[in-house]
């Protein structure tokens, strides 16, 4: 016990005395410590804010196409629809008795480069994402008029709209369309909180809207004189032809498999029916091995870091020959001057550990309020999990065995050194 | 997700755009020797498990059983399904409360209509379904099956499961029969 004391305080003692050697060394242990902590702490709030872009949504119909495809365009709002679908299945899948809502989903226009989907008040009420949260709006209301438009959150803070604001939609997608919806200007009547999902960066307009403006409009391109007026608009009734997709939530999800099995051999027409969840983990499949290469570069420089910690050990080594003399001489056994580098070592990494987790924390606590405005990213802080916390002890543990170098050597040499004696 | 997270995204799963969906009533459903697909339907205790496999890999052959030993490889695929579940808990709490097996065998020339058991033929090729209802005491997290393992021709068995943990998926095959439902 006396022993361990003994060394314990040594250590204490030669850290203290090599502090501005070893600051250095302990600052490049941190962040890399950091930097290996960040990349994995991060790998799992991205997987899981990924994996809760949709929830509650039990199926995904749409033409037929890829469950990636399909996946892209109606929830990531990345690429085209292949085919739209009927109304009338439409009409079917809500008539479906095992189906307890659908939400339709019609695509194709822009605003400024953010997709417009033209969608009903089922949107706002089912649509769920996260730890099953359902949208919520952070100033107006839903659309109640024909030209009103909800915008995602990041939408109106980049155009800097608010409630009431008038816009024009473009024709097709693009942020420089050259076909322009601007004889029918929508007005803003709600804008919706940040979800940190591709919801934040849409446009939502009803239905019925997205027919009224394409009154007129022939192979994309609106005949003067046959377009509408905002009044001419609200006085007709208009039913679509078709929608690009629709989400559908089942009364038992169990039943999920079962629909999923007609939906894809219906005769109607042909279509796709995917499960979001499926999809999703699919998806994330083919990203996971980015984040695994990621990590591989934080543990590389975490290992680069080490190296750097030995090496410094052992220039000390050579300046420390007179001081592990006088040790010897005093009493001191070789496995306690082996030690003392093995305890410097391991202290330093401790110490970078501790430093990473409070600067890491600190990073996240700063950023995290910017990465969700601009990049959608909702990250908040949590108690580290079981995979961080092994990362972290990690780190001790591999500096106690870098340190065994510099240990052994100084514990042969202190053996054959004589008391006093210099080489 | 960052605009450029999503582009990125986009780049990297646009070459497997190509995955197909299930079958279709006007495009024949899309057969590969050792592939199969388990689907699970989860609700409190109850598994419902549905194998879909080209039969080459549950009995060697596709085609209805013409000798001796291929009618006992059939009857001994039936009396598996009946008494072993598809998958099960690691303590393996599971029991088959029902199972029935199909088997698509491809018509011959003059002998169309007759087999009952025809669900869809792939000229020349057969799939086997293998539906089965569980009752799992117990039920966590965690499942395994045995299907690989019994199953050695079966080298990409793709699992998708619902219920009770939300959707998700998971690629097994030899040597990899875990899966974690909320993974």
């Amino acid at each position: 016990m006396n022993a361990l004391r003994l060394a314990l305080s040594l250590t204490a003692a030669s850290l203290w005395h090599r502090r501005r050697v070893l600051a250095l060394v302990c600052l490049t242990l941190t962040l890399s410590v950091t930097l290996l902590l960040g990349i994995q702490y991060l790998r799992t709030e991205v997987r899981q804010s990924f994996n809760n872009t949709i929830t509650g949504t039990d199926l995904i119909v749409g033409a037929r196409s890829g469950q990636l495809n399909l996946l892209l365009y109606t929830v990531f709002h990345l690429g085209d629809a292949t085919n739209n679908i009927r109304w009338s299945t439409y009409q079917k899948l809500r008539t479906d008795e095992r189906i307890d809502w659908v939400i339709p989903l019609s695509l194709g226009d822009s605003y400024r480069g953010h997709r417009v989907i033209g969608t009903n008040t089922q949107f706002f009420e089912r649509f769920g994402y996260g730890d099953e949260q359902s949208l919520a709006l952070a100033s107006g209301d839903w659309f109640s008029d024909l030209f009103d438009v909800v915008l995602g959150a990041n939408v109106a803070r980049q155009m800097t709209h608010r409630v009431g604001d008038r816009i024009t939609l473009s024709h097709g997608g693009g942020s420089t369309s050259f076909s322009r919806h601007d004889d029918l200007p929508f007005r803003v009547s709600g804008v919706l909180e940040a979800t940190g999902t591709p919801v934040d960066q849409a446009v939502f307009i009803g239905l019925d809207a997205m027919e009224a403006i394409h009154v007129g409009w022939e192979s994309g391109v609106a005949i003067p004189g046959r377009t509408l007026s905002g009044d001419e608009a609200r006085e007709r009734s208009y039913q679509p032809d078709s929608i690009t997709a629709a989400l559908l939530g089942l009364k038992r999800p169990i039943l999920t498999f079962q629909v999923q099995r007609e939906l894809n051999q219906y005769t109607g027409e042909p279509l796709s029916a995917i499960l979001p969840g499926v999809a999703l983990s699919r998806l994330w499949q083919v990203m996971g091995q980015f984040e695994k290469a990621l990590l591989a570069i934080g543990g590389f420089v975490v290992v680069t870091s080490l190296v750097g910690l030995v090496s410094v050990l052992l220039t000390l080594q050579a300046q420390r020959r007179r001081e592990m003399a006088i040790l010897r001489a005093t009493g001191a056994s070789p496995a306690l001057i082996a030690s003392l580098y093995s305890l410097e070592s391991l202290g330093l990494a401790l110490l970078s550990c501790l430093l990473a987790v409070v600067l890491g924390a600190l990073g996240i606590a700063a950023l995290s309020p910017w990465l969700l405005e601009h990049y959608g990213l909702q990250l908040g802080l949590r108690a580290l999990n079981t995979d961080e916390w092994a990362v972290l002890g990690s780190v001790p543990l591999a500096a106690l065995l870098v340190s065994l170098a510099p240990a052994i050597s100084s514990w042969l040499t202190s053996r054959r050194q004589g008391f006093g004696g210099f080489e | 997700m960052s605009i450029n997270l999503r582009l990125s995204l986009f780049t990297a799963v646009s070459a497997l755009l190509l995955t197909g969906t299930a079958a279709a009533q006007d495009n024949p459903a899309g057969h590969q020797h050792g592939r199969a697909e388990l689907q699970l339907s989860i609700e409190e205790t109850r598994i419902d498990a549905f194998l879909l496999s080209p039969a080459a890999n549950l009995v060697g052959f596709e085609h209805a059983p013409e000798t001796d030993e291929q009618k006992q490889a059939l009857a001994d695929l039936q009396r598996w399904a009946e008494t072993r579940p598809m998958v099960n808990t690691p303590e393996g709490h599971c029991r088959v409360e029902s199972a029935e097996v199909y088997a698509s065998w491809p018509k011959k020339a003059g002998d169309r209509g007759h087999d009952h058991h025809d669900h869809e033929s792939h000229g020349g090729h057969a799939d086997i379904e293998i539906s089965q209802s569980l009752d799992c005491p117990g039920l966590g997290k965690e499942l395994e099956t045995p299907l690989t393992a019994r199953f050695p021709a079966m080298e990409h068995l793709d699992v998708q499961w619902v219920g009770l943990y939300g959707q998700g998926s998971r690629q097994l095959g030899p040597g990899r029969n875990q899966l974690i439902l909320d993974e």
